[in-house]
């Protein structure tokens, strides 16, 4: 059978888009996929973290009876891990208050808009140094897909204690 | 003039081919660029909305700053705000429509929480609310901050966790 040369070229065009068909559907697959859980810097949770660093606790660290602030308490949890005035070790406490205060805050599951959490407290030595010493975790429901996050800084010479928060959508 | 006595040549037909061809690609192409623009700014909306809330949320905060709001017993904190001034200010005839386009204005306490929502000069300090401004209305938005005050019972000042809340007027 001998092909006329006009339904060669319609094979040709045809051809041409159907390759530019499946470059396009590879390119909108790779697009699409999104492996990866995205973050964004949420300004709301570093207020919170600003404003939870202030909560007044229960615990006194000195003599003198004087309350510390969560982000003493966390620091007194980094550098010697002491007792509070009524025999609470100081890492304990400044986690329970923490976990209080974000339960207080976001309703956390699969039926609420905040799936889960993950807030955890480490040391470090300068911003360039990748390794950190960690002080705490404390993680709620599943962190799976994207979430928006925020870091607070508590200075501790000759570094900082680096508190990062994220909530998972 | 009768059309079926014109004759076209051969090249004509070539050219008129590859004229169809290129229209069909440049066609395809468009379909293929509207659909990469529209995938590439369909998350734009939904960003620029989210900076303009972070916008909003971060001038709602600076009121803790302002004076009527402002905890000046501690140098390095931006965002506490002195609950003792705001129970006085609850019912301060004088700032009646001080707050501009403001239908909602509320600070309330969030950890730890007492059994007492709304506060009074009688239930105060343990209490969860204090509504300066209540309308109707408005859109609201929510900032974190620090309560402080003095407490009695410890013999200290000390600070919560809390928000404040605030509606604006005519946001939908």
């Amino acid at each position: 059978m001998t092909r006329k040369k006009g339904q060669e070229e319609i094979v040709g065009f045809v051809l041409i888009v159907v390759i530019i068909t499946i470059i396009f559907v590879i390119f909108l697959g790779f697009k699409l996929r999104n492996p990866e859980p995205t973050q964004k810097e949420s300004e709301i949770i570093y207020q919170f973290l600003e404003s939870a660093m202030k909560q007044t606790s229960d615990c006194a660290l000195n003599t003198n009876g004087k309350r510390a602030d969560l982000d003493e308490l966390i620091r007194e949890c980094h550098s010697t891990n002491g007792l509070c005035d009524n025999g609470q070790n100081s890492c304990d406490r400044a986690k329970e208050i923490l976990v209080d205060m974000l339960n207080n805050t976001w309703k956390v599951g699969e039926d609420y808009p905040t799936k889960g959490y993950i807030v955890d407290a480490s040391y470090s030595y300068n911003s360039t140094q990748t390794q950190n010493e960690e002080i705490f975790t404390i993680t709620a429901g599943n962190c799976s897909s994207s979430f928006s996050g925020n870091s607070y800084l508590i200075p501790e010479f000759p570094g900082s204690i680096v508190v990062n928060a994220k909530l998972c959508n | 003039m009768n059309l079926h006595h014109v004759k076209y040549s051969k090249g004509q037909f070539k050219i008129q081919q590859m004229v169809f061809i290129i229209v069909a690609l440049i066609i395809l192409f468009g379909i293929v660029s509207v659909f990469f623009v529209s995938i590439r700014f369909g998350g734009l909306k939904t960003d620029v909305e989210s900076l303009r809330k972070e916008a909003v949320l971060e001038s709602v905060r600076k009121l803790a700053g302002t004076p009527e709001f402002a905890w000046i017993m501690s140098d390095d904190c931006a965002s506490c705000v002195d609950m003792d001034k705001l129970i006085l200010l609850k019912n301060r005839t004088s700032y009646k429509g001080f707050y501009k386009d403001i239908s909602l204005l509320k600070i309330s306490r969030i950890y730890p929480t007492y059994s007492a929502n709304e506060c009074t000069l009688q239930n105060y300090p343990d209490c969860n609310t204090i509504t300066l401004i209540q309308g109707d209305n408005y859109e609201g938005y929510e900032a974190f901050v620090s309560l402080c005050g003095y407490d009695g019972q410890i013999g200290d000042y000390k600070c919560e966790l809390g928000k404040i809340i605030m509606g604006f007027e005519g946001v939908k």
